[in-house]
C-alpha cells in the first residue's frame, strides 16, 4: 500500500524496524510506505518551569491515540533532518526597522540549523512568493533575505497554507511563520488552515510581533490600520491572532507574541532551541479506527512537567469516492470563461496599494 | 503665490468683476465677499493651487463666518426664491465654490492612502461649506443634480480611497439626503459599511477562562460587527430596488449575505449575477464567491468547478488559484493541490494589474478622484 498523502509522509512512514521499546530508533529514510503497517511520527516538546527536560526515555512517556494506550520507541529527533520553512510578513508596516531585526532574529535561527537541515523561505504580501527552494545552503537565505523590501498587503493564510503544502516533506518541517499585523487579503481562514494543518507533518510557531499601538478589538484595521492605544495586553484578543495560534497548538508549535524588536531574536533562538531539545515518538496505531481525525494525548508518566504536542493527526479514507476528471473539468471551465469577455484593470492606483 | 489676504489690486479687480455681474447683489450677501469671489474666480480659471492656498490660509474664524453666512443663504433662499440672495447666488459661480472647499477637504481631512499606515480621517468645516453650497445650487439651479449627485459620489469615493470607510459612508448618506433614491450613493453607503466590517477586527470566540466582563465586551463587538454588515446589505437591496440592473450591488450582496450566514440567499444572488452576464472581473468574483458558498456545504466537486472557470477568466489569479488547490487538498489530490499553488504563485509574478479581488476589498478606488476631475472639467468648459 503506497499512501497517496505526501503531507502526512512523516507521519505514515516506512516499514517498522522494531527496536526494542525505549531504545533509541535510527533515523528514518525518505518515506517509503509500508503495506499494512504505518508509522506515526509525534513531535514532544518538554519543560519544566519554562526549561527543557532532557534526558527523558520512551517509557517516560504515555500516549493514547483516539483514547488507546500506544507502544511507544524513541526516535533520534538529533538524527532526523529538519526543513525550517521561514515565511516572512513583507507588508508595509514592516517599513522601518522591524526588517533589520527580522533578518539578525532569522539570521540567528539559520545559525541554529545543523549543516544537513534544510531551509526554505517564503515571503507574502498580499501575494505569496517562494523565494528560494529547500537547499542546505543556509547562507543563499541569507542573501535572499538581505534583498527583502517591504510593501503591499497582508495575507497570512494563504502564506501558511502554502508553507505547509509546498516544500516536500522529505524532512521534519519547522514552520516559522512571523507577521506583525492582521490578514487582510487572504482569500483562506483560518479554519481552512487548520485542516490543512491537521494533515500536515509540521510543526508551526508563529511569531506575532505586537504593534506599538495595538489596536481596540472592533477598531478598523488592517489596510488602514486606526489605531488606538489600549490596556489590551495581548493582540490574542482578536480571532485572527487568536485563529493563528489555534493553528500552531494543533501542531505542538507556539504563538509567540514578541512585544518588542528585541523579544523578536529571543522567540527565534528559543524555537530553534526547542527543536533541538524535542523528542520524537514513533508507534504503530493500535486497536484504532484507521480513516478519519485522531486524537492524540501524550503526558509523562511519573513525572513532572509540560509536555506540548500535535493535538491530533489525520488518516484519509482511501475508500473515497473517484474524483471527476480533471481535464474533462479544465476543459468545460475553460469554454465557460471563454463566454466571458476579458477586461483588464488598471494599475494606475498602485501608489495607494 | 503666497497664501494670506489677497492683494488690494486682485480685490479691486474682483469687486470689477463683480460689479459687471451683478456685484452690488452679491455684496449684499456676507457670505460672497470680494476676497471670496476671486478666489472662486482663480479656482474656476484652473489656479488651483492659489485658490486652495488663499483658502487654507483663512483663520478659524473667518471660515467660521463664512460657513454660518452659506447656511444663512440656505435659509434665506428657501424662505423667499425671488429675494436678492438668490440672485447673487444665481449670478455666482456656485460649482466651482463647491469643489474648491472639496478640494480643500479633502487636502485637510484624508491622507493619501497608503496599505497598513495610519490613515488620517475626518471631517471638517470645508465638509459643512459644501454642504451648504449643495443645498444652494439644488435650490437655484434645476439642472445642478447631477451635478451634486456625482460630487457627493466623488466624495465617498475620495474618502474610500483614503480608507477612511466611515467619512465615506457619510459623505453618501449626506448625497442620500437630497436623492434618498439613487442607486450609486445607496451602492456607495453600501459599499462603505462592508468594507468597513471587512477591515475591522473581529474579537477572539469565547473560550474557557474568559471573564464575564470580557466576554460582554467581545459580544458586543460581535453585535456591532454584524450591525454593520446588515447596513451594507440594507443599502444594496434598496440600490437593486432602484436599479435591479446594478450588478456590482448584487455581487456584493451575494458576498456579504454570506459574511452574515446566510448562504442560500447569497447563493441565489451570485447566480443572478452570472446569468445577467456580468462584466467579466464581477463574473470572476461570482464565481470564485460561489465556489466559497459550494466548499462550505461540503460540494467539493462543484466548488473546484466554479475555481476551475474563475481562474480560466484570470489565468494570472493568486486567489483563484490558492482556491482551486485547496479545493483539491480538500479531494485528497494532494499532488494536484501542490502543483495548482505552485503554478499560481509562479504566474502571479508576470502580473501587472491588479486582481479584481484587491479592487472588491477596497472598492471605488480611484473612481473618486476621477469624478472630482471629470467635475472640474466641466466647471471649465
Amino acid at each position: 500500500m503506497k499512501c497517496d498523502l505526501i503531507l502526512l509522509s512523516a507521519l505514515l512512514a516506512g516499514p517498522l524496524t522494531s527496536p526494542a521499546l525505549g531504545q533509541v530508533a535510527p533515523a528514518p529514510t525518505p518515506p517509503t510506505f509500508a503495506v499494512e503497517v504505518e508509522n506515526v511520527y509525534v513531535d514532544a516538546f518538554v519543560s519544566r518551569q519554562g526549561s527543557p527536560l532532557t534526558g527523558l526515555a520512551a517509557s517516560d512517556f504515555e500516549l493514547r491515540d483516539n483514547g488507546v494506550v500506544q507502544r511507544l520507541e524513541l526516535a533520534a529527533a538529533d538524527a532526523q533532518p529538519l526543513l525550517a520553512v521561514l515565511t516572512f510578513d513583507m507588508s508595509n508596516s514592516l517599513l522601518g526597522g522591524k526588517l533589520a531585526s527580522l533578518r539578525a532574529a532569522s539570521q540567528a535561527l539559520l545559525d541554529a540549523l545543523r549543516p544537513e537541515d534544510e531551509a526554505t523561505l517564503f515571503c507574502f504580501t498580499d501575494d505569496v512568493h517562494w523565494l528560494v527552494l529547500p537547499t542546505t545552503d543556509k547562507a543563499s537565505l541569507g542573501l535572499a533575505l538581505a534583498k527583502l523590501q517591504p510593501g503591499g498587503g497582508t495575507a497570512i493564510m494563504d502564506a501558511l497554507y502554502a508553507a505547509l503544502i509546498l516544500p516536500s516533506a522529505r524532512s521534519r518541517s519547522l514552520v516559522v511563520l512571523f507577521t506583525d499585523g492582521a490578514d487582510n487579503s487572504s482569500w483562506l481562514d483560518w479554519r481552512q488552515v487548520q485542516k490543512v494543518a491537521e494533515r500536515s507533518n509540521a510543526v508551526i510557531h508563529v511569531v506575532g510581533l505586537k504593534p506599538p499601538q495595538l489596536m481596540a478589538p472592533g477598531e478598523t484595521a488592517n489596510f488602514g490600520i486606526r489605531s488606538v492605544p489600549v490596556e489590551s495586553p495581548t493582540a490574542l484578543e482578536f480571532e485572527a491572532p487568536w485563529g493563528l495560534r489555534q493553528v500552531a497548538e494543533l501542531t505542538g508549535g507556539r504563538y509567540w507574541e514578541a512585544e518588542s524588536l528585541d523579544r523578536l531574536k529571543t522567540a527565534f533562538a528559543e524555537i530553534a532551541e526547542a527543536m533541538g531539545k524535542r523528542y520524537v515518538l514513533r508507534y504503530v496505531p493500535e486497536n484504532v479506527k484507521r480513516p478519519g481525525w485522531h486524537k492524540i494525548e501524550l503526558k509523562l508518566r511519573g513525572k513532572k512537567g509540560d509536555v506540548r504536542t500535535r493535538t491530533g493527526y489525520w488518516i484519509p479514507d482511501r475508500k473515497a469516492p473517484r474524483r471527476p476528471h480533471i481535464q474533462h473539468m479544465q476543459r468545460r471551465a475553460t469554454q465557460r470563461a471563454g463566454m466571458h469577455r476579458r477586461s483588464h484593470v488598471s494599475r494606475t492606483y498602485e501608489a495607494g496599494h | 503665490m503666497p497664501p494670506g489676504p489677497l492683494p488690494v489690486r486682485v480685490l479691486a479687480l474682483a469687486g470689477l468683476c463683480l460689479s459687471l455681474s451683478g456685484g452690488a447683489v452679491a455684496q449684499a450677501v456676507p457670505a460672497l465677499s470680494a476676497e471670496y469671489a476671486e478666489m472662486v474666480r482663480l479656482y474656476a480659471a484652473g489656479d488651483s493651487t492659489a485658490a486652495l492656498a488663499f483658502l487654507r490660509a483663512w483663520p478659524e474664524g473667518r471660515i467660521r463666518e463664512h460657513i454660518e453666512g452659506l447656511k444663512d443663504a440656505v435659509v434665506s433662499i428657501r424662505k423667499c426664491p425671488g429675494c436678492p440672495t438668490r440672485l447673487a447666488f444665481s449670478r455666482f459661480p456656485v460649482r466651482a465654490a463647491l469643489l474648491l472647499h472639496a478640494d480643500l477637504e479633502v487636502q485637510q481631512q484624508l491622507s493619501p492612502p497608503e496599505s497598513e499606515q495610519i490613515p488620517v480621517c475626518g471631517s471638517g468645516p470645508q465638509a459643512m461649506a459644501v454642504e451648504h453650497l449643495a443645498a444652494i445650487l439644488l435650490l437655484i439651479d434645476p439642472d445642478a443634480s447631477a451635478f451634486v449627485k456625482r460630487a457627493y459620489l466623488g466624495m465617498a469615493g475620495q474618502a474610500m480611497w483614503s480608507h477612511c470607510f466611515g467619512e465615506a459612508a457619510g459623505w453618501a448618506r449626506s448625497g442620500l439626503r437630497h436623492f434618498p433614491k439613487d442607486p450609486s450613493l445607496l451602492l456607495a453607503d453600501g459599499v462603505a459599511f462592508e468594507a468597513r466590517s471587512f477591515f475591522t477586527m473581529a474579537p477572539a470566540p469565547a473560550t474557557m477562562g474568559v471573564t464575564p466582563a470580557t466576554l460582554r465586551k467581545r459580544e458586543a463587538l460581535k453585535a456591532n460587527l454584524r450591525d454593520l454588515g446588515e447596513r451594507a446589505r440594507q443599502s444594496f437591496e434598496a440600490a437593486l430596488s432602484a436599479d435591479p440592473n446594478l450588478v456590482e450591488a448584487r455581487l456584493r450582496l451575494g458576498r456579504v449575505l454570506w459574511r452574515l450566514g446566510r448562504p442560500e440567499p447569497a447563493r441565489a444572488a451570485l447566480e443572478e449575477v452570472l446569468a445577467k452576464h456580468a462584466e467579466a472581473p464581477q463574473q470572476y468574483l461570482a464565481h470564485l464567491f460561489l465556489g466559497r458558498i459550494l466548499e462550505e456545504r461540503g460540494e467539493l466537486a462543484a466548488a473546484e468547478e466554479h475555481y476551475l472557470v474563475a481562474l480560466a477568466m484570470q489565468p494570472l489569479s493568486e486567489i483563484a488559484a490558492v482556491a482551486l488547490s485547496h479545493a483539491r487538498f480538500l479531494q485528497g489530490d494532494v499532488e494536484g493541490a501542490r502543483d495548482q499553488l505552485r503554478a499560481g504563485l509562479e504566474a502571479v509574478r508576470s502580473r501587472r494589474d491588479f486582481d479584481p479581488w484587491m479592487l472588491h476589498l477596497l472598492p471605488q478606488t480611484p473612481g473618486g478622484e476621477a469624478i472630482m476631475a471629470e467635475l472640474r472639467q466641466s466647471i471649465s468648459r
